[in-house]
């Protein structure tokens, strides 16, 4: 390093000497110990790089044999003061940047969780937070120690924990104990009953008596599989047990779903013609720098976000409130009322019934069997009818009934 | 040969450096490095005339160019047409 710092801060400068004697100067030069670089024979004289703090000893020599110098350029330590010796703005502006990574490297901008596997991220991050630990949070005084011990008394789940600040970033590191297994608890006895109307596609009993089979057509309320056991005895007497039904029992339930479409509909023929907003947004409230004059109706709004990696950043500073640059721009229409031909009203339906069929499925967790659509045209509006049959599982704890209490003592 | 190089051979010593004598480098036929010379007496594109101890030494070629120079050290670059060693007197 000392190899380009030393000549960097002594700093160097191109020279043209000019005149008759210049190979004198040269060498008066030499023989006062300086070094020359670079040199290229002119017009009328030699360039060459010397050192800036002998430039008084090149004007002596130059002097002397009747020459004259000419600084064509300076680098280092020595041109770089005096370009910049009298701009103050220049050494504020160095100082400010230089105060500002100080400031901000107190605060917190960084979480590293590692260890963790059965709890998430943002859980981690979540139960951080209770111990005043997150983003943007003075880095300064922060007792890790406490924090420790007060994360590893609430979550028993980690066994050790260390937290360590590093720069500006917060490392966890987590140790998850092993939980002990859940003890499974016996529920009261209970049987399991239908929850809606359906046919059985399938039953198997866990614990219990099954009451049904395969193929048998069942109401709301019936019960599937009994809590009462019964047990017969060798003397013919019967003897009765009591226990949670448990069991998988699968039935085909029937679904209708209705939508309707009306026929008529507006068309937006776009015009062309736009115009913008400007719109200050924070969590206060939202704040209109610019609203043109004219009226917005029958326009369509495209809001864009201005300068939204700068907003960011602002926003993880922790004195700025959050706030976005939004620009809307407002699309002009003019509303044309048509009506929909049947072939399009039908797709439309079907679409409709389709979304509604699968959101279906996916909350009854269900296998779809089978679906029919019907329509029927009601005047202004069309009607779409799907029947759906779906495989699901059937099944809820109900209280005993009927128990025969004969040999009960 | 004078009693003084006679001693210096004779003792094994770095004539060179004992004697002052000019010591030259060259790399390929474009870097000459000339060591112990007196000064330079013309340098141009096509010339470079330096004097020693022992004579003049001329250099002949095209885009000649001191890259280093310093008391008694130099070092030149160029396209070396002809290198005249310790020719005639300062």
């Amino acid at each position: 390093m000392k190899k380009w710092t030393l000549p960097f801060a002594q700093g160097k400068t191109r020279v043209g000497i000019r005149g008759t004697g210049v190979v004198r100067c040269m060498n008066l030069l030499l023989g006062q110990g300086a070094e020359l670089k670079d040199v290229f024979r002119k017009e009328n004289g030699i360039e060459a790089w010397i050192s800036t703090a002998q430039l008084p000893t090149l004007e002596r020599c130059a002097q002397k044999s009747g020459c004259y110098v000419e600084i064509l350029k300076s680098k280092g330590v020595p041109a770089w003061k005096r370009r910049y010796a009298n701009r103050w703005g220049f050494l504020i502006g160095g100082l400010l940047a230089l105060g500002m990574m100080i400031f901000l490297n107190c605060y917190i901008w960084r979480i590293d969780i590692k260890g963790n596997k059965s709890i998430s991220d943002t859980q981690v991050l979540s139960r951080l937070t209770e111990v005043d630990l997150k983003q943007g949070s003075w880095k300064t005084g922060k007792d890790l120690e406490a924090a420790k011990n007060t994360l590893l008394l609430a979550y028993p789940e980690w066994s050790w924990i260390s937290l360590s600040i590093e720069g500006s970033t917060l490392v966890v590191r987590v140790e998850e104990a092993t939980m002990p297994p859940e003890i499974f608890q016996e529920g009261e006895p209970a049987d399991l009953v239908a929850d809606r109307e359906g046919i059985i596609h399938s039953i198997v009993a866990r614990s219990g008596t099954p009451q049904v089979r395969a193929g048998d057509v069942v109401k709301a309320g019936d019960v599937l599989i009994s809590g009462t056991i019964v047990i017969e005895m060798e003397d013919g007497s019967k003897q009765y047990e009591y226990t949670q039904a448990k069991g998988e029992i699968y039935a085909e339930c029937i679904y209708t779903i209705e939508r309707e479409q009306e026929k008529r509909y507006v068309e937006k023929r776009y015009t062309g013609e736009t115009v913008h907003e400007l719109v200050l947004t924070g969590e206060e409230g939202e704040m209109i720098l610019y609203r043109p004059i004219c009226s917005l109706e029958n326009a369509d709004m495209i809001e864009q976000v201005l300068g939204q990696g700068f907003t960011e950043f602002l926003a993880e500073l922790p004195i700025i409130p959050r706030r976005s640059l939004l620009r809307r721009t407002y699309v002009f229409y003019v509303p044309e009322e048509k009506v929909y031909r049947e072939d399009q009203l039908k797709v439309l339906l079907n679409s409709e019934l389709q979304k509604a069929c699968s959101a279906l499925v996916k909350e009854r967790q269900g296998v779809l069997l089978e679906e029919k659509t019907d329509y029927k045209d009601l005047g202004k509006v069309m009607k779409g009818v799907m029947t759906i049959h779906l495989i699901e599982n059937m099944g809820k704890e109900a209280p005993l009934t009927s128990v025969e209490e004969e040999n009960i003592e | 040969m004078s009693k003084k190089v006679g001693l210096v051979r004779t003792l094994g010593l770095p004539e060179d450096i004992i004697l002052n004598v000019p010591q030259a480098e060259m790399t390929g036929s474009g870097h000459l490095r000339l060591d112990h010379y007196k000064s330079i007496l013309e340098f141009n594109e096509r010339t470079l005339i330096v004097s020693t101890s022992q004579g003049v030494w001329k250099i002949e070629g095209e885009k000649i160019r001191i890259c280093f120079a310093k008391s008694g050290e130099l070092d030149v670059e160029g396209e070396f047409t002809s290198i005249q060693p310790g020719r005639g007197t300062v």
